[in-house]
């Protein structure tokens, strides 16, 4: 039986032709305003900002769905673009590193929301019980959107992260591959195995669905 | 020009399904699938299901709840972070000495506390300072230690001093 295997497709990674990141170059206008901000130029680095930040906070709110914590997390990126700009390869496109540090503050903060929760002294009651058929399911009132969200959810991190990036946000397989700093056959395999797992995961969800509606039909 | 390699297997098929779905094959992968594709009619029947649940997770790409935007830029409120960081004076930061001073002190006290203690703990079980089993054999003046094995009975290890040791039990 054929298996590929992550590991597989990074060996796959060193074919020359394959590594097209490379090939992407700078706007020169964004050189010049990396350049400028590099040399201390604030308002360079506010063009900057306005270019990027709605963009950001797409990304971000694929992850963090409350408004306010999203713009609080790109403001935070940006600041720590800023920090870490002497850092910044300027042969390379600005885009994809200020994405990764985006990602990276995002993957942050859901871990600590992750931690929190796992050490509280409290949880919230009644997670794991089964729905009550007298009240009636909150799950009916999501519409198709917010749906796929949840089942999105049920995706390991890495492989959603590639997910959104690719198929929501549109960013081409060298994109992600910088963002996340894989390479992109590893991008290519991971989002082959996501959407897979996406389809398992939706039907998961229709099988189970229908046996609610099976059973509320009973009632 | 690169020979188009025949998918052999449907495991194979699926995972450039997978990638078709979003447009992500490369052009020999695209034939290389077609070309499986056409004798195989599960992989059909899979590449339609592929293709639905995809347009499913693409119902989130144009929701309007990600579609909404910030309702103002963050660079006002950025720019005057940056400036009140500029302004203000940095901390400066001094490895505090004392710290480590009182680590190894510590430490040290500890160790000594350890030592003296385990010293004391084998003088009370031994208040003669002889050590059992070691004595010194009148004839041949070699130092044999003796240790009792259970089924052999005494097993005698002939040890050799560099110096002449008197018929005395050796104590420490």
């Amino acid at each position: 039986m054929w298996t590929m295997s992550e590991s597989d497709a990074e060996e796959q990674a060193t074919d020359p032709e394959d590594s097209s990141e490379n090939g992407e170059v700078p706007s020169e206008s964004e050189v010049r305003l990396v350049h400028a901000a590099r040399n201390g130029d604030n308002a360079a680095f506010g063009e900057l900002v306005q270019r990027y930040e709605r963009r950001v906070f797409k990304v971000i709110r694929r992850f963090i769905p409350d408004l306010e914590m999203a713009t609080d997390l790109v403001q935070e990126s940006f600041l720590r673009a800023y920090e870490r700009i002497d850092q910044f390869d300027p042969s390379r496109r600005f885009g994809p590193w200020l994405f990764r540090l985006a990602v990276n503050l995002t993957y942050d903060h859901l871990r600590k929301i992750r931690r929190r929760g796992k050490w509280a002294l409290f949880t919230d009651a009644g997670e794991d019980r089964a729905p009550d058929p007298a009240v009636v399911d909150p799950r009916k009132n999501l519409d198709l959107s917010q749906e796929v969200q949840v089942v999105l959810a049920e995706i390991p991190e890495a492989y959603r992260t590639v997910l959104i990036l690719r198929d929501l946000e549109g960013f081409c397989t060298a994109d992600v591959a910088a963002v996340t700093d894989r390479s992109e056959a590893t991008i290519r395999w991971r989002l082959a195995e996501a959407r897979k797992m996406f389809r398992e995961a939706w039907e998961r969800r229709e099988r189970r669905a229908e046996k609610t509606r099976l059973v509320q039909d009973d009632i | 020009m690169k020979e188009i390699l025949m998918v052999t297997n449907c495991a194979e098929a699926k995972h450039l399904i997978h990638l078709d779905v979003g447009d992500d094959l490369r052009v020999e992968e695209e034939l290389q699938l077609a070309t499986h594709m056409q004798q195989c009619g599960d992989c059909r029947s899979y590449h339609a299901d592929m293709s639905r649940s995809m347009n499913t997770l693409l119902t989130l790409r144009n929701a309007p709840a990600f579609d909404s935007l910030m309702a103002t830029s963050v660079w006002p409120l950025l720019s005057r972070e940056l400036a009140r960081r500029h302004t203000s004076p940095r901390v400066a930061r001094k490895f505090n000495m004392q710290v480590v001073a009182l680590s190894v002190s510590a430490l040290s006290l500890a160790v000594v506390t350890m030592v003296q203690s385990l010293s004391s703990m084998r003088n009370d079980q031994n208040p003669t300072g002889v050590v059992p089993g070691l004595t010194v054999s009148e004839s041949s003046k070699i130092l044999q230690l003796e240790t009792v094995d259970d089924n052999a009975g005494i097993v005698r290890a002939p040890f050799y001093p560099h110096e002449a040791i008197g018929s005395q039990p050796v104590s420490f």
